[in-house]
């Protein structure tokens, strides 16, 4: 009975000193944590590869003191160091905010970072276990500072046009080759050892209607203020960045990014354009199926690239849906294999850049080495060049 | 007999404990070992550890004494040296899963890694849980199991979509020492077969029941299976350094851009869960020691001072090692992976088999006995 | 002989306070008689009419034999122990003395002031009964037999308090209940001795195990209709005099989570219903202290558009989140407490200049932001969909919200892990709090979070224990 009161008597002191620690930490709130007032949410990263290291560029969204919602605010600041992560730390010193990662969302590479090696720049992003594995990256024309410091159309955060110009819709309709920071170290690190990431352009056209907001310009990081304020921004990914093995291989123009896309993205719905009779002609393609299939035959890998589709009419310079035609919609029989030509045409200017460039975008070493370990074995991993590719292409009319 | 727990919180306890104890560096540590072939070591250890459960399960429903008791009759020194021996080996089990978590609450509850005095609080906590003996593991088992199957199922769901099965072909073509170093370094996360032997005689198994045990225990093994395969067909080559994939696998659920980090929600309703996964080796070793000690652990219905006593010693014992092993987890871990496997081998493996071949032989003679009356 | 003025003297002796009234009149024949009662608690007209009328009107010399037949009241006791005779006194009854004799009669004919049967202002049912417990045990107790005419009703009353000497019944069916529980509650309120039980809630701590803990060991009904159903399923009940609300034990924590609606509408639409309410109490008491716990330590936990707008609320705010929220909460503390205690009127003036004034005024002077308002009020809002639990999880919400502004969001899930450890393993007369749940009960989830249909449900609560388990028998 003594030793439970004791016991009883102990645990109370102890609880007592417990809510007595606790209230204090609850009061001083001050103990080296990172909230939401001492915080700049980074939505977007850009990183160049300057002389003297890497120039890492964070597009902050910045709370304005106003109640309700409304559009944010952003700033965009620049910091330098030897690495990306010492660049980082830049930031952090020039501003006094902390760079919470946890919502960055987009890695903008400059096209400086071709000179090096794609992983090495990417490290700190993968070592952080803050940056979400969802962020998509792309490779941009020019300098990603320069990029994130554009106004898009709609007066908002470069960042979030950008984003819009790499989503899934665009992925799905064959007009983007979004990736993010996993589908791209998948890729990188598999036996095809080549990834690709969207190249993002951009062209000025008529000047932006931002109104308060927009860039708000912190300017440590120099011009990053007023690169802004020429006319609106339109971002593209219609090209694609491709590597190998970690480098720079070369840039996929439309059609063999086309290609890439129709291979690689999982497209639902896509629009090809033909020339048909000296005509224009633009055919919706909805997916059906198809896919890559890997097979070996005499001992020489065969890569089977299936496109099967049903198409519409979409638009056609000859032959207008206003004359009052029931089947304005189908597709006839000549424009069918002028769009499959096409499309086949593109699948081989994707297969000559990967041939030149010994760059697997197709991902046939690694099913290969899924698929037929045996031959990925028998040929030590040397895939591509004996790699055979057969093209089945079916698209047909809808009813 | 010591009716502290029932059949149906052993089989929740055997499902959902073992697989919240697997799931968060296991992983990470496999594939590392074995690539895309990371099932098949897991799936060894699940062979060896499931054919264990099953004995001793199977010894439950043929004696109603607990391990110790049935040690007895080699004597006092034997059942004394047997309690405090295990009571060390699940001291010694639960330090690489604290240090697990203190690493996986530093990733998940906060934004910017904070001081291990975060983390030191769980300690209130397991000194409560540790002496409440055994019937709060089982009640507690009772609310956790499902709510940890629920938490479970949410994320398995988010993350399917994101899984590309692809990534774990071809089969088996990992040397077998691969896979072979792959299990023996896996083994420390098996403490199943000793969890069980400690629970043999403390509820009361009637015919059937061992099926019901062993079909838990199966569900468990295939869950952790088909978690792994699922794991690494999200992450593939980059999964050796994906860890705490709990947290991780279900980000790409395209609804989470919208609605923000819901799936932390799942994890942290499964990190409750592990957190009582991990506590129950708490509450074993303070029930190894209490019995050694030969002291109850509950007064009427209050705690006995001696197992409040003992909760507190281990836990200081416990904390002590985080505090000196705080930036040190992966040199623990590698001690674990390198030599502690033999002593998971022994207690996990060897001995609970033995206690439930010594039970059986026990029922056996008690029934030829009963039969010569 | 005993001459009246003695005995008059005896009572009065120990009764010295002026409401005791002393009415002393004489019948036909001389006889001198006098009734002594307390002004207020006996009914005047009917002791007039009852008692004093055909007393007056003999016309021979009577004895007490005589006496008794001619009291037309039904509740006359007879006796010879005064101090009975106080004590009934005090009860409300009427002492009727008779000169020349020194036993006297007690005239049961009490009306004590009280409320009429109204419809409680808590455990409202919109399809249902709407009498509720008045504060006068009797009408209480004639309520429960009005629901319940079976013989095995049975209704114990037992006293306590040493000078309120308060009636307590407790109530259960004999065929139902396990009579262990009526016997240790009995022995539990006799154990107990304080100087006055001025509420229910007196008796719960006294027949409760832990009565320190956060948690309540018994529930409380202060319908009837909820009363005879919680005894039908095996519970005993206790209604304590001068209270409106009643006890029930064995207490499971699940039965704060249904509504005597529940029982009335659709089985559907309770499930709906008591999904909700669970649903509402975590969100009420973790969301103040999880919106704390993601602004200063996870900012992942709000989705990123909402993080936005909630940074361009706080920006500015001279306070840290955790001693915003507090005091946010601290208001809404206040602001309750007053408007409660506060006259209606008044009550309503404050409402108006808590919610409108106040906040709106700290809003725009910077002092809170806007969604640790919203977040506080709808917590609030929260909490009350299960009133009968309000004072446990209010405390825990603050609990909650020191932790996470001191140890974090895994401070909360850790406090989390605390209270289902502590209450797995916590029970009320045997039965654990947690049942249905833990340890599980599969016959009784039929009526736990799920709500089965009538017929589904034709077994008592198997982890109440009791005898007879079929509730519902249908004729084939």
């Amino acid at each position: 009975m003594k030793s439970n009161a004791l016991f009883g008597r102990a645990a109370r002191v102890l609880m007592a000193l417990v809510v007595v620690a606790m209230l204090f930490l609850f009061f001083s709130n001050d103990f080296g944590l990172v909230d939401i007032h001492k915080a700049s949410i980074v939505v977007a990263v850009g990183v160049d590869v300057t002389d003297k290291g890497y120039e890492v560029t964070a597009q902050a969204a910045v709370p304005a003191p106003a109640q309700g919602a409304g559009k944010a605010s952003y700033t965009q600041v620049t910091g330098s160091g030897a690495t990306v992560a010492d660049a980082v730390d830049d930031i952090n010193a020039k501003t006094g905010f902390y760079p919470k990662l946890a919502f960055c969302n987009l890695l903008v590479l400059g096209e400086s970072c071709a000179q090096r090696q794609l992983f090495v720049v990417l490290d700190y992003f993968y070592r952080n276990g803050y940056v979400p594995l969802t962020a998509l990256v792309g490779m941009c024309r020019g300098s990603a500072r320069e990029l994130l410091g554009k106004k898009p159309a709609d007066g908002g955060m470069s960042a979030s046009a950008i984003q819009r110009a790499m989503s899934e819709e665009l992925k799905y309709s064959a007009n983007s080759s979004t990736v993010n920071l996993k589908l791209l170290a998948q890729d990188g690190g598999s036996k095809s050892a080549s990834c690709y990431m969207p190249y993002i352009e951009f062209s000025e056209g008529a000047s932006s209607s931002g109104g308060k907001e927009g860039n708000s310009g912190a300017g440590t990081g120099g011009k990053s203020g007023q690169e802004g304020e020429g006319g609106a921004a339109q971002f593209t990914c219609l090209k694609t960045a491709a590597f190998s093995n970690g480098v720079f291989a070369g840039l996929l123009n439309e059609d063999a990014a086309f290609a890439l896309n129709l291979i690689r993205c999982g497209v639902r719905y896509a629009i090809v354009n033909t020339v048909y009779g000296g005509k224009n002609y633009t055919v919706g393609l909805k997916n059906t199926g198809g896919g890559a299939r890997m097979g070996v035959k005499g001992g020489v890998p065969v890569l089977k690239l299936v496109f099967k589709a049903s198409a519409t009419l979409q638009d056609s310079e000859s032959d207008p849906a206003a004359a009052g035609r029931a089947d304005s919609h189908v597709v006839k029989d000549e424009l069918i294999r002028s769009v499959t030509q096409t499309v086949k045409e593109r699948m081989l200017a994707l297969e000559d850049f990967c041939r030149q460039r010994d760059c697997d975008l197709y991902g046939a070493a690694r099913m290969l080495y899924e698929y037929e370990y045996g031959c990925f074995t028998a040929l030590k991993g040397e895939v591509l060049p004996s790699l055979k590719v057969e093209y089945d292409i079916g698209i047909k009319s809808v009813g | 007999m010591n009716d502290s727990l029932c059949t149906r919180q052993v089989c929740f306890i055997m499902y959902a404990y073992p697989v919240a104890g697997k799931i968060l560096m296991m992983p990470a540590l496999l594939s590392f070992y074995c690539k895309n072939d990371l099932v098949f070591p897991a799936v060894l250890c699940f062979l060896a550890q499931f054919a264990v459960v099953w004995a001793v399960a199977y010894a439950c429903t043929r004696t109603q004494k607990t391990f110790f008791e049935l040690i007895g009759g080699g004597g006092k020194v034997l059942k004394k040296a047997a309690m405090w021996l295990f009571a060390l080996f699940f001291a010694a089990a639960a330090l690489v899963p604290l240090l697990e978590q203190k690493l996986f609450v530093q990733e998940i509850f906060y934004d910017t890694i904070p001081s291990l005095i975060i983390f030191l609080p769980f300690f209130i906590l397991s000194v409560y849980v540790g002496s409440k003996g055994l019937r709060n593991a089982g009640r507690t088992a009772d609310i956790a199991a499902p709510l940890f199957v629920a938490a479970l199922a949410a994320l398995l769901i988010m993350s399917v979509g994101e899984s590309n099965l692809s990534w774990l072909l071809p089969v088996l073509k990992t040397p077998v020492g691969e896979l072979l170093n792959g299990a023996r370094s896996a083994l420390y996360n098996f403490t199943d077969g000793a969890v069980m032997l400690m629970l043999m005689g403390r509820f009361r198994a009637r015919r059937g029941d061992c099926k019901k045990i062993v079909i838990s225990y199966a569900a468990s093994a295939l869950t952790v299976c088909a978690f792994l395969a699922l794991f690494y067909s999200i992450f593939s080559v980059i999964s050796p350094d994906q860890y705490f994939a709990v947290s991780k696998m279900a980000i790409f659920f395209s609804a989470l851009s919208l609605v923000g980090r819901i799936d932390l929600i799942a994890a942290y309703a499964m990190e409750a869960c592990m957190l009582f996964a991990l506590l129950l080796y708490v509450q074993l070793c303070v029930t190894c020691v209490c019995e050694a000690l030969g002291k109850e652990q509950t007064a009427g219905r209050n705690v006995s001072p001696a197992s409040a006593a003992a909760s507190v010693a281990v836990n200081v014992l416990l904390a002590a090692l985080v505090v000196a092993f705080n930036e040190m987890y992966l040199p623990v871990q590698q001690f674990y992976r390198m030599y502690m496997w033999a002593a998971f081998a022994l207690f996990s493996f060897i001995l609970p088999a033995a206690g439930a071949a010594a039970a059986l032989l026990r029922g056996m003679k008690g029934k030829e006995a009963g039969r010569e009356k | 002989m005993c001459s009246l003025e003695k005995n008059i003297e005896r009572i009065k002796g120990v009764l010295v306070s002026e409401d005791v009234i002393t009415y002393e009149f004489s019948s036909a024949a001389g006889k001198r008689f006098a009734l002594i009662y307390v002004d207020g608690l006996a009914e005047k007209a009917q002791l007039g009419e009852l008692v004093v009328k055909p007393l007056a009107a003999v016309a021979k010399d009577a004895s007490l034999s005589d006496v008794r037949p001619v009291l037309a009241s039904p509740e006359v006791k007879e006796g010879s122990d005064y101090d009975m005779a106080v004590k009934e006194i005090s009860y409300g009854g009427a002492a009727l003395l008779v000169d020349g004799e020194s036993g006297f009669f007690i005239i049961g004919l009490t009306k004590p002031p009280g409320r009429a049967v109204a419809e409680p202002p808590t455990q409202i049912a919109v399809k249902g009964p709407r009498e509720g417990f008045t504060e006068d045990i009797k009408v209480n107790c004639a309520l429960v037999r009005k629901r319940l005419k079976t013989p095995s009703l049975r209704m114990e009353t037992v006293r306590c308090g040493r000078r309120s000497d308060t009636a307590v019944t407790i109530c259960y069916l004999s065929d139902v209940c396990d009579p262990s529980v009526p016997e240790k509650v009995k022995e539990r309120i006799a154990a107990n001795q304080i100087d006055i039980v001025a509420d229910s809630s007196y008796i719960g701590r006294f027949i409760s195990s832990r009565p320190r803990s956060l948690f309540k060991r018994c529930a409380t009904a202060e319908k009837p209709d909820i009363f005879c159903a919680k005894l039908c399923e095996g519970r005993a009940g206790i209604i304590v005099d001068g209270s409106p609300i009643a006890l029930t034990v064995p207490y499971m924590l699940a039965e704060d989570f249904q509504s005597s609606e529940d029982y009335f509408i659709s089985s559907y639409r309770a499930t709906i219903l008591r999904v909700l309410r669970v649903i509402a109490v975590i969100v009420g008491i973790f969301l103040p202290a999880t919106y704390v716990a993601a602004q200063l330590f996870k900012l992942q936990l709000i989705p990123f558009r909402l993080l936005i707008n909630i940074s361009s609320s706080v920006s500015g705010i001279p306070l840290s989140p955790s001693v915003e929220m507090f005091l946010t909460l601290f208001v809404l503390e206040v602001l309750n407490e007053a408007s409660i205690r506060m006259p209606k009127y008044v009550g309503l003036a404050i409402s108006v200049v808590g919610a409108l004034v106040l906040g709106e005024t700290a809003v725009s002077a910077g002092i809170i932001s806007t969604p640790a308002i919203i977040i506080v009020a709808f917590s609030a809002i929260c909490l009350y969909v299960v009133p009968d639990l309000m004072e446990t999880t209010a405390t825990l919400r603050w609990i909650n919200l020191i932790i996470a502004g001191s140890v974090g969001t895994f401070g909360i899930v850790l406090f989390a892990c605390f209270i289902i450890s502590y209450l797995v393993t916590e029970q009320a007369y045997g039965v654990p709090l947690t049942a249905p749940f833990a340890p599980m009960i599969s016959r009784d989830l039929k009526d736990g979070m799920f709500k089965a249909d009538m017929f589904n449900l034709p077994l008592r609560p198997e982890a109440l224990g009791g005898k007879n388990k079929v509730r519902l028998r249908k004729k084939k």
